[in-house]
């Protein structure tokens, strides 16, 4: 019974081409700059060196494989996971400024990993991302009932919005009541933060990464299909509640794993997929995943390299970055698309 | 035309419950919150130091030097919120909108983080924080208001706007803070808003605010009421709409941007005071404004009661010396944002 759309109409190929290289291009730069600056910075003979023939002194071998490759990989690790998610929950929500931020879930998973922090609960590293994984389900789901019988974009993001308030007031008395001397790292960690990210993090993340991401590409077919609504999906033998519900489950599970490894890192989810759409003005979702998920890895690893290197040597968390930047961009595409959809 | 008579009565006597009624409270919490603290107090301790010269010296120590002053700190920016709710709730003719959540509270607070990080010191003494909080409030509250302006009906857009406004903003002062090193606690006061370590120096600075904005809500009561009507109404009525729309709005501004600039971004209290009042004492401004800050000067000041409460009776294991205390807005967010909630609710589902 399935159809193959042709995945590019002859001749559009180009279309794919370009944002695709325009995004490896700005991942080199940026992952070029963030392992040449710094302390010590580098030139390009000396990084080239150590990079390819493991040669150079101790102390540069030992920073750019220990602390900034690490590093760079986590940032796409993480971006692309959110880009993922992103897409995947835009499309479930059929709702194109849904993000996990906006929808309570970043929020849950990260009370629940303060939660294990502050109350020093015992839970070995490994299953941090499933602690998070239910915090971020509590969170999702609180605001899919508190939602119920709404209608509109705007009710909804504002419902999320409120129950992500009520979280971070539940947040902010668990930090107030932790005695531990790094509940100002949790602070930073709370602001969304690659810093001092090594080799053990990626890791740690890198299970998760490879059993879940996957995933997502099983629902590029259905994607397409909910586009069409919830009506023409059902007609089209879609069935639409248990997509929808899965596809939730899989973007929570998405966002844990890297709300558990770096915290709540804003808008790369909602941006990305923007992005991508408006760059290859195409809506298939077999096109706009996986460049969504490049796109959010790129995005990522470009912010934090400016969230190190802009007013070094001081580092603000790249969380704080994504929020304005992205925060901004979300308002432009909001004030932009009046009308349809946005009636409360 | 006795019956009319008698129903005015009556209201009249709601009204005037309406106002006792929190005004009570407040005596009576005050009493309490100055009583409570690692060294606790009883209620007749705390009257017998307030009012007695011979009581113990100890005790008048922190009563009037530590306690008393928070206690008015709070009762003072709780009248300032409930007060500048209430004004922007009647010209903005929208129910969800609070200081906190247009983008008031945050514009100023980075406004003023910037004016105290980077201003040369020869102009923080000239100017004082509140008057540049003030213009950091009010550009955010306009920028709202202008990127709303083609949808003016929907309530809901506004408050979407200011809370996406917000939560950048904040991130800019996250920003800030953390670029100048601050600690936790400044960061917490700031963003969330804290009553911890206020005493009299931060007073003397609220409360010409206070009294200046409070008469200047009163006096502008009137006005509010007419621009309630609508615009054609209020125009045909004779009001110069547009001035006096924003006198009010830069009177909310200001009254939020002074109890920023001392107390942080409280968030809520500006939300649910003029909601109970306006169930208590209806729509009117000249009986609103009043109750709204009587209201949430008791929301704010029982907040802080319970937020303190909290942190010294609640004992976590391991957990009885705290870094920091808990901020008081972190307990107005808890008690608010299921509020908000259910007003949502209220105004979206039912169409």
């Amino acid at each position: 019974m399935r159809e193959q759309i042709p995945l590019l109409v002859n001749g559009r190929r180009s279309i794919l081409l370009l944002p695709f290289f325009l995004f490896v291009l700005l991942f080199f730069t940026s992952a070029a700059m963030q392992l040449k600056f710094g302390s010590p910075a580098m030139t390009w003979e000396e990084l080239l060196s150590i990079i390819f023939s493991h040669r150079g002194d101790d102390l540069r071998r030992t920073i750019v494989w220990e602390m900034r490759i690490p590093r760079i990989l986590l940032g796409f690790m993480v971006g692309t996971m959110l880009g993922a998610a992103g897409t995947i929950m835009q499309g479930a929500m059929n709702n194109k400024l849904a993000g996990p931020e906006l929808l309570g879930i970043s929020s849950g998973a990260s009370l629940a990993m303060a939660a294990i922090t502050v109350l020093h609960l015992p839970v070995t590293v490994l299953f941090h991302p499933a602690i998070a994984f239910i915090g971020g389900l509590a969170g999702g789901l609180s605001v899919l009932i508190a939602s119920r019988g709404s209608r509109g974009t705007v009710a909804l993001l504002l419902i999320g919005m409120s129950v992500s308030a009520i979280l971070n007031g539940l947040l902010i008395i668990l930090i107030s009541l932790g005695t531990s001397n790094d509940v100002n790292l949790l602070y930073t960690y709370l602001l969304g933060s690659l810093a001092n990210r090594n080799w053990n993090y990626v890791i740690r993340m890198l299970p998760w990464f490879v059993m879940v991401l996957p995933f997502a590409f099983f629902f590029t077919r259905t994607l397409n299909l909910m586009q069409l609504g919830d009506e023409a999906a059902a007609g089209l033998g879609v069935q639409v509640h248990r997509a929808r519900m899965w596809m939730l489950a899989l973007c929570t599970g998405l966002v844990a794993i890297t709300v558990a490894q770096c915290g709540p890192i804003g808008y790369i989810a909602l941006i990305a997929p923007h992005l991508v759409r408006s760059l290859l003005s195409s809506l298939d979702a077999r096109l706009v995943l996986p460049l969504s998920a490049l796109c959010g890895g790129v995005l990522l690893t470009a912010a934090d390299t400016i969230a190190r290197l802009l007013l070094y040597p001081m580092e603000i968390p790249v969380g704080v970055w994504t929020t304005i930047f992205g925060g901004g961009l979300f308002l432009l595409f909001f004030v932009k698309r009046q009308g349809g959809g946005t009636r409360a | 035309m006795r019956n009319h008579g008698k129903i005015q009565i009556m209201q009249d006597r709601k009204r005037q419950l309406s106002i006792l009624f929190p005004l009570v409270g407040i005596a009576i919490l005050f009493v309490l919150h100055i009583g409570l603290g690692k060294t606790m107090l009883s209620p007749e301790e705390v009257i017998r130091a307030l009012f007695h010269d011979d009581a113990d010296g100890g005790f008048r120590h922190i009563v009037w030097n530590l306690r008393f002053p928070r206690a008015l700190i709070a009762i003072a920016a709780g009248m300032m919120l409930g007060t500048a709710g209430a004004i922007l709730q009647v010209i903005m003719r929208n129910p969800l909108v609070e200081p906190g959540l247009i983008g008031a509270s945050s514009g100023a607070v980075l406004m003023a983080v910037l004016w105290i990080s980077y201003a040369p010191n020869a102009l923080t003494e000239f100017i004082p924080p509140p008057f540049i909080a003030l213009l950091g409030g009010l550009s955010a509250v306009m920028l709202v208001y202008a990127m709303n302006a083609r949808q003016q009906g929907n309530g809901a857009r506004l408050a979407l706007l200011g809370v996406i406004l917000t939560a950048i903003l904040q991130s800019a002062t996250s920003l800030l803070l953390l670029k100048n090193q601050q600690g936790l606690s400044t960061i917490f006061l700031w963003t969330f808003g804290s009553l911890n370590g206020r005493g009299w120096s931060s007073w003397s600075m609220l409360w010409p605010w206070a009294a200046a904005g409070l008469l200047l809500a009163m006096r502008y009561a009137r006005e509010a009421e007419v621009l309630q009507l609508g615009d054609t109404a209020a125009q045909g009525l004779g009001l110069s709409v547009n001035r006096d729309r924003f006198i009010l709005l830069l009177i909310a501004t200001a009254l939020t941007a002074a109890s920023v600039s001392v107390v942080g971004a409280i968030g809520f209290i500006g939300l649910i005071g003029p909601h109970i009042a306006s169930l208590l004492v209806g729509r009117r401004p000249v009986y609103l404004f009043p109750a709204s800050a009587l209201l949430a000067a008791l929301l704010l000041l029982a907040s802080d009661w319970i937020g303190q409460s909290l942190t010294l009776r609640l004992p976590f294991p391991g957990m009885e010396n705290h870094v920091t205390s808990l901020p008081v807005g972190g307990v107005t967010t808890l008690l608010g944002a299921p509020f908000f909630l259910y007003l949502l609710r209220k105004a979206l589902v039912r169409k």
